[in-house]
C-alpha cells in the first residue's frame, strides 16, 4: 500500500514535470491568436447587468414579500421600541445610496458600453464634486451618530432604573448547555456567590452558610480520600521520605496506616501552601522526595489546590456577605411581570455565553470571572402577542447567542411575560436556594437544620461531575 | 534617484551572466517574484476549494438538518455517520472554513499573488528588495496551510471555536473536542503564517519605497501599488497584536497561566486561573481583527481601481482621494475594534467612542464608491472578465458597506449582534468583494503571468454565476438575521419562532451549491489556459502600466535591457490630443503637454 501511494507521488512528479516542459517548448510554437473583447461582448455583458439589476430589486422584494411576517414581530419592551425607530431611520438612509449606487452602477454599464469609434471624457478630478461627497455623508453621518447615541444611552442606562423604578432583580446564570435564572428573592438582593462553591447541590457556586459547610464537608473528605490515594501511591513506588523531609500530617491515615513496614507519611500540603504565600523568590522544592513520579506529583498538586480553595472559601466566609438562601432558582423558564423594569445581572460557569431575547431587543454576553448587566422593561405579555401576530402558538425565548460548545444550538429558556397577579401566583410556588439544597443534601431521615455540624456528604452529592445534577 | 539608477544596471549585467535554472530553484524555491507569486495563487486556489467544499457541506447540514447525505460519510467518515454531520464537526467546519478563507485566501493569497507579482513590475524594479525574504514567506505560507490542512484529519478534530477562537471556549479542552490538539495545530499555524505575511509585509513596503524606477514618484504610483503599500502597513503594524494575543492564549492553554481565565468550573472542576479577563483576547484579537478586515478588501480596490479604469478607458476619478481615503480608511481601521465587542459588558461610553469611529469609516468608503462610479461616466467601457468582476466588487461593496452602518451603531447592534445579519453583512462586503477583487486581478493579469489568455467566454459565464450565486447566497441571509436566527447554529430545529426559516436555508444552499460549481468553470479555464490557452499579446488590455513593457517571457529581472523610465501617471487613457486612448507611463511628455494627474 505505501509503496503504491509513493509510486503514485513519484509518477505524479514525473507528470508535473513533463507537462512544464511541454508547457515550455508549446509556447515557442504556437502562434499569435490576438484575443479581443468585441463590442458584442461589451454589449452582451451590459444588457446582462440590466437584466440582473431589475431582476436583483425585483428579488430583494419578493424576499421582503414572502419573509416579511417571519422576521421578529413588534418590540415587546419599552426600549425596544426605541430602537426599532432608529432601525427604521436608519433603514431608509441606507436604502437610498443603495438603491442609487447600484443602479447608477449597472445603468452606466449600459449607457457607456465600449463603442470602437468613441472616445471617453478625460475627466481625471473635481475638488468639487469630491467636497460634495465627503460633506454631504459626513453631515448624514453626524446626524446618526448623534441619534444612535442618544438611544444607547437611554438603553444602556441602568442606574436610573434601579434607582428609581424598584426593578425585579434576575440573574441569569450560563454554562454548558443551559440556563437558570435566579430571583432575588424577599430581600430583593441577588445574593453572593463564587465559583470555587460550585458543587453536586449547588450548581451556581452560592454563599450561604449551609452552602459553606456543605462545600467545606466535601473538600475534607475529597482530600481524605486524596491522601489516602497518595499513601497508595508511596507504597507503589517504593518512595521513601528523608528524614529531613517537610513536616508530614499528623493526621494523615488510611492505606499507609495499616502497612507496618513502610509508614509513609503523606506530606502536608496545607503547610506548604502557608510556606510559599509568605517565602515568595527562590526556595527548595518541598516535594524533592517524590522524584519525577509524575502520579505522586499530580495527587500532591491536587491536595494543594484543595487547600488552598479551602482556605479561600474559609476567607469569604468570614467577611460579611450576602446571603443567597432565599434567592429563588428556576430553570426550564422564567416569568416576567409585564411592564415592571427587569435589571438582568449574567454570569458563567464555564465559557463565554450570551443571553440573547431578541424580542426585547436584548443581547448581553455571560462572561467568566465578570458580572454583566442589561435592564429593561417588557411591555407585551406572552398572550398578547400570540394575539399580535395571530400566532397562538407564539413564545418569547432566551437563547445562546455565542459559541460555547457542541449543543451550542440548542441551548434555551422559555419566557413568560404575564400580568402582575399571575407572576405573583408563580414566584409564590418557586423554591428558594436554601430550600432546594436541603432537600438535595437531607438523607431521608436526617434532620437538615443542624447544619452548623458538618454533615458528612452523602454518596450522591460526592458524585464528580455536579453539572449532572439538576437544581430544580 | 542615481541608486536606483545603479540597481539597474547592477541587475543587468547579473541576469546576463547566470542564466542557468534548475527545476528546483526555478519551481521550487524560486527567488523569483513572479514565480514566488505563481506559488501563492495556486496554494490560495487549493485552499479555497477546501474551504468552500467545507461550506457546502455545512450549508447541507442547514438546509437539510439531520438528514442523511451518504456522500458526506464517504468524506469524513466518523464526523458524519449514516450521513449526517456531526455537531463538533459542523462547528469545525465553520471554524476552518472561516480561518481558511480570511487568512489564507483572502491575505496570504490575494496579497501574496498581486503583491509579488505587480509591486516590482509595476514601479519598474528588477526584483523584490530581497528574493530570500520573499522565497521564505511563501515557504511559511506553505507549511502554515499544510498545518492547517493537517489539523482537519487528526482523531479529534480542528480547531472549533470559529475562526476569532475565544478562549475559555479554545483555551479549554475540556470545553469541546477541538480544543485538544486541533487548537494546538491551528495556533502552530497561525504564528508560522504571521511571520509569513510579516516577511513578505516588510519586503513589499521596503521595496516600494526604494525600488521605485526613475522618474516613479509616489504620486505616479498606479492605485494598485498603493492600496498593496498601505496594506502591507497595515499588517506590519497589526498581525504582531495577534501573535501576542496567541502566545498568551498558548502559555493559557499549556503553562497555566491566566491571562484569559478567571473563575471557571468546567469538567467537574474548579481551575485555579483567576484574574484574568476573556474580554482581554478579544481587544488583542480585534486589534488586529479589524485592520484584517482592510488588510483583505485594500488589495481588492487596488486592484478593481486598475481594472476598472483601464477597462473604461479614462482615468480614475479623483487619483488622489482614492489614495487620501485609503490612508483614512487604514487609520481609523485601528481605532474602531471595540464595534466587535459593543455587548460584552464593555462600558457603554467605550462602546459610544467606537460607535463614532467606525460611522467615520463610511465617509471614506462613500467617497471611494462615488468615484468608481464617476470613473465609469462618460466612460467607454470594455466589458472584459475582469471588469466584470471589478463592477462586482463596487456592487457588493455598497450592499455590504451600507449594513456596516447598522452594525456598527452599538444600539441596533444589539439586536443583530452574532446573527445572520453579520454573516450576510461581512459575507457580502468583505469576502464576495475581495474575492471578486481576485477574480478580476486573476482574469486581467493572467496573460502577465502565463502568458497566454484565458477564455472570454467561460469567464463571463464564471462572472455571472458566481455573482448571481454570491448575492443568492448572501442577501437572504439577512432576513434570516432580522428573524433572530444565531449563526454557528448547527440546527435551527430546536426554536419553534424559526420553523418558518426553513425554505430561506434552502434557497440559499441551492444557491451556494450554485456558485460552488460555478467554480469549476473557472477551474478549468484557469488550468488549461495556462497550457492550451491562446498566447497573448505583449499588451492585451491596451494598459499604460509598466508590467505590460516587460517580455512575457520568464526571466530574471523583467526588463532585458535598462529598466524603463517613467514620465507621467498611470492614468492617461483618453487623453484629448493623443492618436491612441492610452499613453504608457514610460513614454515622455510631449512639449506643452499638461500632467494632468497633478
Amino acid at each position: 500500500m505505501d509503496f503504491l501511494i509513493l509510486a503514485i507521488i513519484i509518477l505524479a512528479v514525473v507528470a508535473i514535470f513533463q507537462l512544464l516542459k511541454i508547457y515550455e517548448l508549446s509556447r515557442e510554437l504556437r502562434p499569435d491568436e490576438a484575443p479581443v473583447i468585441t463590442e458584442a461582448d461589451s454589449r452582451m455583458n451590459a444588457r446582462m447587468g440590466m437584466i440582473f439589476i431589475f431582476g436583483f430589486f425585483a428579488f430583494i422584494l419578493w424576499c421582503v414579500y414572502k419573509w416579511g411576517d417571519k422576521l421578529l414581530p413588534e418590540p415587546a419592551s419599552k426600549h425596544g421600541v426605541e430602537i426599532d425607530q432608529l432601525w427604521d431611520v436608519t433603514m431608509i438612509i441606507i436604502g437610498i445610496p443603495f438603491v442609487i449606487c447600484n443602479f447608477l452602477l449597472f445603468f452606466f454599464l449600459n449607457k457607456y458600453t465600449y463603442k470602437k469609434d468613441r472616445k471617453a471624457d478625460y475627466f481625471a478630478h473635481s475638488n468639487k464634486l469630491e467636497a460634495i461627497w465627503t460633506v454631504v455623508p459626513a453631515i448624514v453621518l453626524s446626524a446618526l451618530i448623534v441619534y444612535g447615541l442618544r438611544v444607547w444611552n437611554d438603553v444602556t442606562d441602568h442606574t436610573t432604573i434601579s434607582a428609581n423604578e424598584n426593578p425585579v432583580n434576575i440573574e441569569l446564570y450560563a454554562r454548558q448547555f443551559d440556563w437558570t435564572a435566579r430571583y432575588a428573592g424577599d430581600d430583593n438582593k441577588l445574593g453572593d456567590a463564587n465559583y470555587q462553591m460550585i458543587n453536586g447541590s449547588n450548581a451556581l457556586g452560592l454563599i450561604t452558610p449551609e452552602a459553606i459547610a456543605d462545600r467545606l464537608a466535601e473538600i475534607t473528605k475529597d482530600s481524605t480520600a486524596l491522601r489516602a490515594k497518595l499513601d497508595e501511591q508511596v507504597k507503589l513506588e517504593g518512595i521513601i521520605f528523608p528524614k529531613k523531609s517537610k513536616p508530614v500530617d499528623p493526621h494523615a491515615h488510611g492505606a499507609a496506616s495499616h502497612d507496618g513496614e513502610h509508614h509513609a507519611p503523606a506530606p502536608n500540603p496545607e503547610a506548604h501552601a502557608k510556606g510559599e504565600e509568605h517565602g515568595g523568590g527562590h526556595h527548595e522544592d518541598p516535594y524533592a522526595w517524590a522524584g519525577n513520579s509524575k502520579p505522586v506529583r499530580a495527587i500532591v498538586d491536587e491536595l494543594e489546590h484543595l487547600t488552598r480553595m479551602k482556605r479561600s472559601i474559609e476567607t469569604f466566609a468570614k467577611k460579611r456577605f450576602t446571603s443567597s438562601g432565599d434567592d429563588l432558582l428556576v430553570k426550564g423558564e422564567f416569568h416576567l411581570p409585564v411592564n415592571k423594569a427587569v435589571v438582568f445581572q449574567f454570569r458563567a460557569q464555564d465559557v463565554i455565553h450570551s443571553a440573547y431575547m431578541p424580542h426585547f431587543r436584548v443581547q448581553m454576553n455571560a462572561v467568566p470571572g465578570m458580572k454583566t448587566n442589561f435592564a429593561f422593561t417588557p411591555t407585551i405579555t406572552t398572550a398578547k402577542m400570540r394575539e399580535n401576530t395571530k400566532n397562538p402558538t407564539f413564545d418569547y425565548y432566551l437563547l445562546c447567542n455565542k459559541i460555547c460548545g457542541n449543543a451550542h444550538y440548542n441551548m434555551k429558556m422559555l419566557i413568560v411575560v404575564e400580568d402582575q397577579a399571575s407572576y405573583d401566583k408563580w414566584i409564590k410556588e418557586q423554591k428558594t436556594f436554601a430550600a432546594q439544597m436541603a432537600a438535595l443534601l437531607a438523607p431521608p431521615a436526617a434532620d437538615s437544620t443542624t447544619t452548623k455540624t458538618l454533615v458528612p456528604p452523602t454518596d450522591t452529592t460526592m458524585a464528580k461531575a455536579p453539572t449532572a445534577k439538576p437544581v430544580k | 534617484m542615481s541608486h536606483v539608477i545603479d540597481h539597474g544596471h547592477a541587475a543587468d549585467d547579473h541576469q546576463n551572466h547566470h542564466h542557468h535554472e534548475t527545476f528546483f530553484n526555478k519551481y521550487v524555491f524560486s527567488q523569483d517574484h513572479k514565480m514566488i507569486s505563481k506559488q501563492f495563487l495556486i496554494t490560495a486556489i487549493i485552499m479555497g476549494i477546501i474551504a468552500m467544499l467545507m461550506s457546502t457541506a455545512f450549508r447541507m447540514q442547514l438546509a437539510y438538518p439531520g438528514e442523511k447525505f451518504p456522500i458526506l460519510e464517504t468524506f469524513l467518515g466518523k464526523w458524519a455517520k449514516d450521513g449526517v454531520l456531526d455537531p463538533s464537526f459542523y462547528l469545525a467546519l465553520v471554524t476552518i472554513h472561516g480561518t481558511i478563507m480570511v487568512f489564507f485566501v483572502l491575505t496570504g493569497g490575494l496579497s501574496g499573488t498581486f503583491s509579488n507579482l505587480l509591486i516590482p513590475l509595476q514601479i519598474g524594479a528588477r526584483d523584490m528588495a530581497s528574493g530570500f525574504l520573499n522565497m521564505l514567506s511563501y515557504w511559511f505560507f506553505f507549511v502554515s496551510s499544510a498545518i492547517m490542512v493537517y489539523s482537519v484529519v487528526i482523531e479529534t478534530g480542528p480547531a472549533s471555536g470559529g475562526w476569532t477562537v475565544y478562549p475559555p471556549l479554545s483555551a479549554l479542552p475540556q470545553a469541546m473536542p477541538g480544543s485538544g490538539l486541533g487548537m494546538t495545530l491551528w495556533l502552530v499555524s497561525m504564528s508560522i503564517f504571521i511571520v509569513s505575511s510579516l516577511l513578505g509585509s516588510l519586503n513589499y513596503i521596503v521595496t516600494i519605497i526604494n525600488l521605485r524606477t526613475v522618474g516613479m514618484k509616489m504620486t505616479r504610483l498606479p492605485l494598485t501599488i498603493w492600496a498593496f503599500f498601505i496594506t502591507a502597513i497595515l499588517g506590519v503594524l497589526s498581525f504582531p497584536v495577534l501573535l501576542a494575543a496567541a502566545l498568551l492564549l498558548i502559555f493559557d492553554r499549556s503553562m497555566g497561566t491566566s491571562f484569559y481565565l478567571s473563575d471557571i468550573f468546567i469538567g467537574g472542576q474548579a481551575l485555579e486561573q483567576t484574574g484574568g479577563s476573556p474580554i482581554l483576547y478579544q481587544h488583542l484579537f480585534w486589534f488586529l481583527g479589524h485592520p484584517e478586515v482592510y488588510i483583505v478588501l485594500l488589495p481588492a480596490l487596488g486592484l478593481a481601481s486598475e481594472v476598472i479604469a483601464t477597462n473604461s478607458r479614462k482615468p480614475i476619478f479623483g487619483y488622489r482621494a482614492m489614495i487620501a481615503s485609503m490612508l483614512g480608511i487604514a487609520f481609523l481601521s485601528f481605532i474602531v475594534w471595540g464595534h466587535h465587542m459593543f455587548i460584552t459588558g464593555m462600558n457603554p461610553f467605550l462602546g459610544s467612542v467606537f460607535v463614532f469611529t467606525t460611522l467615520l469609516v463610511a465617509i471614506p468608503s462613500a467617497v471611494k464608491v462615488f468615484n468608481y462610479l464617476t470613473t465609469l461616466w462618460k466612460g467607454n467601457l470594455v466589458l472584459t472578465p475582469a471588469m466584470m468582476f471589478g463592477i462586482g466588487l463596487v456592487s457588493f461593496f455598497i450592499t455590504g458597506g451600507v449594513t456596516g452602518i447598522i452594525l456598527g451603531d452599538s444600539a441596533l447592534d444589539i439586536n443583530v449582534h452574532d446573527t445572520y445579519f453579520v454573516v450576510a453583512h461581512f459575507h457580502i462586503v468583505m469576502g464576495s468583494s475581495a474575492i471578486f477583487g481576485m477574480f478580476a486581478g486573476i482574469y486581467h493579469w493572467f496573460p502577465r503571468m502565463y502568458g497566454r489568455m484565458m477564455n472570454k467566454k467561460i469567464g463571463y459565464a464564471h462572472f455571472w454565476l458566481t455573482f448571481v450565486g454570491a448575492y443568492g447566497v448572501f442577501f437572504p441571509q439577512h432576513f434570516l438575521g432580522l428573524a433572530g436566527v444565531p449563526r454557528r447554529y448547527y440546527a435551527n430545529t430546536e426554536f419553534p419562532m424559526f420553523d418558518g426559516l426553513v425554505d430561506i436555508n434552502v434557497l440559499v444552499t441551492s444557491f451556494a451549491i450554485l456558485a460552488a460549481a460555478a467554480q469549476a468553470l473557472f477551474l478549468f479555464n484557469f488550468f488549461y489556459s495556462i497550457w492550451r490557452g491562446p498566447k497573448a499579446p505583449q499588451n492585451p488590455w491596451n494598459s499604460n502600466t509598466l508590467e505590460w513593457t516587460a517580455p512575457v517571457k520568464h526571466m530574471h529581472g523583467n526588463w532585458p535591457g535598462e529598466i524603463p523610465h517613467v514620465y507621467r501617471w498611470a492614468y492617461d487613457y483618453s487623453k484629448p490630443g493623443k492618436e491612441k486612448d492610452f499613453v504608457p507611463q514610460n513614454i515622455p511628455m510631449e512639449d506643452g503637454e499638461l500632467d494632468e494627474g497633478h
